[in-house]
């Protein structure tokens, strides 16, 4: 699709979440909040990395986003911004046209992420077809372009594959291709290398974010691995508890870690650590959306715990384009707001 | 898949050897002697002795058997006691007429059971899905014969709507090229009839159906809400495909096999389910023959029947499996060694 007129650097984020806050209806009517008051925004062709433990709410912002959940299940407080839209109260109207071409995701589970009856070129037609921005033989041409491009060598062979005729990281590969065809402007990639062999999830990661860079594709990408992301990652929120516990730029976050648990969560990568020293984790368990109470999500497990911690709110300190929130930063952040 | 296709096919040679086998035993263990029922009530000792001669019952069972045997591979399954008529033109005589009510009731009972199984998918927990389950199970316990002979006694003996009996009025006539009187009437373009055929089928049909439509029901509703919680329905949502996309597309093909499946058992029952369905309607069928042949203890006329019904039977799973094959590349894989 070359366009002889440049197009304007488009101005603002490409998606903005404001406030939001979500809650899950049980089977047996409670009301359960898993997020609460979460913010951030992705600026064009950033890649944000969102990083959270199991638990966390981070599966939950993203489909969220895409508004994958149903109303009855999921409720949506505050505003997710898209362009002109607030995704968290659009229409289904709405929602369906963005779905798959403004904004697109793959998933955790390439082995069931794909419809075990249809060919691969079905697949990747029917996400071309949905939309209509390729036609014609347009389309087949886009098709294999997008597969060479996700570093398949024989692109013809694989549009007769089925999926069970593929390993996990070619089905993955598929999966990226399908969501970058319609170039979305934002990519929501849920653990895509999580389920994958540790030598293939390099190469995964790597393909996404070559892409991203080279379509100027924004990336919100969730990852309960920190030190998978943090090369990649222009930009990092920690959740915790469905609480954003810091957030800003990569660098920062990694150098100079201001909440206690993105530290601990630091200690924890591999490569880190000192030669010798046995592999540390965070004692403890993230707290079960039932046990939530007053005070940091966090104290139980806090080095840095003490009583005022386990009252009220915690403060959200901020220092330029750095924020957390603990009453105790572990370095100067400035003043609280 | 033809060299699977050709394996189940000659794996029916051992399946028919086997029950042909326990029910030539079985016939001749049963109390009562055949012979005492093809003679006058007031016949001597020597005359039921040369009708016993007469018909090979005085030979050891093992060699009456082998005769059967050798006989029956070439279609000749003897003569009926009662008849006195080649067994093999009696079943061939009566056959297209259970086929015809099999078909059409299985017709009836899945153009029914199947939307209603999706529809009550679809809108788990409501008062619709309530509704249909109680029908279902309604339908399950309601015994054909009682059904039959109400449906009798209400719209044709009390309303006088539907013919109760037969396949055709008497002085009707027909050309008979299949058996199967709509495919003749179409056949003979004698389309007048079609209306007069259907007017004697629905009641037997809708009596045998009444009983599957809650089963096959059943098994939908279950196959959808299986798929429709799959990984890949959520792919399909995302790539922004039209919910009537995605039911067409990925939620039932996927939750085909097991339909399939039930439709193929269903029918295999039916099959037999329609002996008492066939009586009660005076259905001139393999069930009416198999019901005669039985209370006058005609052994030939019940093998035949018996074998085929069997043949139907397996050539019914065969069938079932080349479905399967059509439906699902991951068992053309599995089958393709």
């Amino acid at each position: 699709m070359s366009n002889s007129i440049p197009e304007p650097a488009p101005a603002g984020p490409v998606l903005s979440i404001e406030g939001l806050s979500l809650f899950v209806r049980a089977d047996d009517g409670q009301r359960l909040k898993i997020v609460e008051n979460a913010s951030f925004s992705i600026a064009p062709g950033q890649f944000f990395a969102l990083v959270g433990e199991s638990g966390s709410g981070k599966t939950m912002i993203a489909r969220a986003v895409m508004r994958l959940v149903p109303d009855a299940v999921l409720e949506i407080d505050g505003a997710i911004r898209f362009g002109a839209h607030d995704l968290a109260h659009a229409s289904e109207r709405v929602l369906r046209p963005l779905r798959g071409c403004e904004i697109t995701m793959i998933f955790q589970e390439p082995m069931s992420s794909l419809n075990p009856l249809m060919t691969v070129e079905r697949q990747l037609m029917e996400a071309v077809d949905a939309h209509g921005r390729f036609k014609g033989v347009e389309r087949r041409d886009r098709i294999l372009e997008l597969l060479r491009r996700v570093r398949f060598r024989d692109p013809e062979l694989i549009l007769k594959a089925f999926p069970h005729e593929l390993s996990g990281g070619m089905r993955q590969r598929v999966m990226i291709a399908a969501a970058l065809i319609n170039e979305p402007k934002l990519l929501i990639a849920d653990e895509p290398t999580t389920a994958l062999d540790v030598t293939i999830q390099r190469e995964v990661l790597d393909i996404i974010a070559e892409l991203a860079r080279d379509m100027g594709l924004a990336v919100l990408f969730i990852s309960h691995d920190l030190s998978l992301v943090y090369e990649n990652a222009d930009e990092i929120a920690v959740l915790y508890g469905g609480v954003m516990m810091e957030q800003g730029p990569a660098r920062k976050v990694i150098e100079s870690p201001a909440h206690p648990y993105t530290a601990a969560l630091l200690a924890c990568v591999p490569h880190r650590r000192s030669k010798g020293s046995r592999q540390v984790g965070i004692e403890g368990a993230v707290p079960s959306v039932a046990d939530w109470r007053e005070g940091c999500r966090f104290v139980d497990r806090c080095g840095q715990a003490r009583a005022a911690c386990r009252v009220g709110a915690m403060p959200l300190f901020v220092k330029e384009d750095h924020s957390v929130r603990c009453l105790a930063p572990l370095n100067d952040m400035g003043e609280r707001h | 898949m033809v060299r699977a296709i050709v394996l189940r096919l000659l794996g029916v040679i051992p399946v028919l050897f086997l029950v042909t086998l326990v029910l030539f035993v079985l016939l001749r263990l049963a109390p009562g002697d055949a012979a005492d029922l093809l003679v006058p009530d007031d016949a001597g000792e020597e005359e039921v002795a040369r009708v016993r001669e007469r018909w090979g019952l005085d030979r050891p069972i093992l060699e009456q058997y082998w005769r059967f045997l050798l006989a029956s591979l070439q279609l000749d399954f003897g003569r009926s006691y009662r008849y006195g008529a080649d067994v093999f033109s009696l079943i061939v005589e009566r056959l297209p007429a259970t086929i015809e009510l099999a078909f059409i009731a299985l017709a009836l009972a899945a153009i029914v059971a199947i939307p209603l199984g999706i529809i009550a998918a679809l809108r788990k927990g409501s008062a619709l899905d309530g509704a249909i389950s109680v029908f279902a199970i309604a339908g399950v316990s309601t015994p054909t014969f009682w059904l039959g002979i109400l449906l009798v006694l209400f719209l044709s003996a009390e309303l006088n709507l539907l013919p109760s009996a037969g396949r055709l009025p008497y002085g009707v006539t027909l050309p008979h090229v299949t058996g199967i009187y709509l495919l003749d009437a179409i056949l003979a373009w004698r389309l007048d009839l079609l209306g007069l055929i259907s007017s004697y089928i629905i009641l037997p049909a809708l009596t045998l159906a009444f009983g599957m439509i809650g089963v096959i029901a059943r098994i939908t509703r279950g196959a959808v809400i299986d798929v429709a919680q799959e990984e890949f329905i959520t792919t399909a949502v995302s790539k922004g495909l039209k919910r009537g996309e995605i039911i067409r597309h990925h939620l039932m093909p996927n939750a085909a096999v097991p339909i399939v499946t039930i439709i193929g058992l269903e029918l295999g029952v039916l099959i037999s389910g329609s002996i008492i369905v066939e009586v009660v309607f005076s259905w001139p069928g393999l069930g009416t023959l198999l019901y005669q042949a039985i209370s006058v203890r005609d052994i030939p006329l019940v093998t035949g029947i018996v074998v085929a019904y069997t043949t139907m039977f397996i050539f019914i799973n065969v069938l079932i499996d080349i479905i399967y094959f059509m439906v699902d590349p991951r068992i053309r894989a599995s089958q393709a060694v």
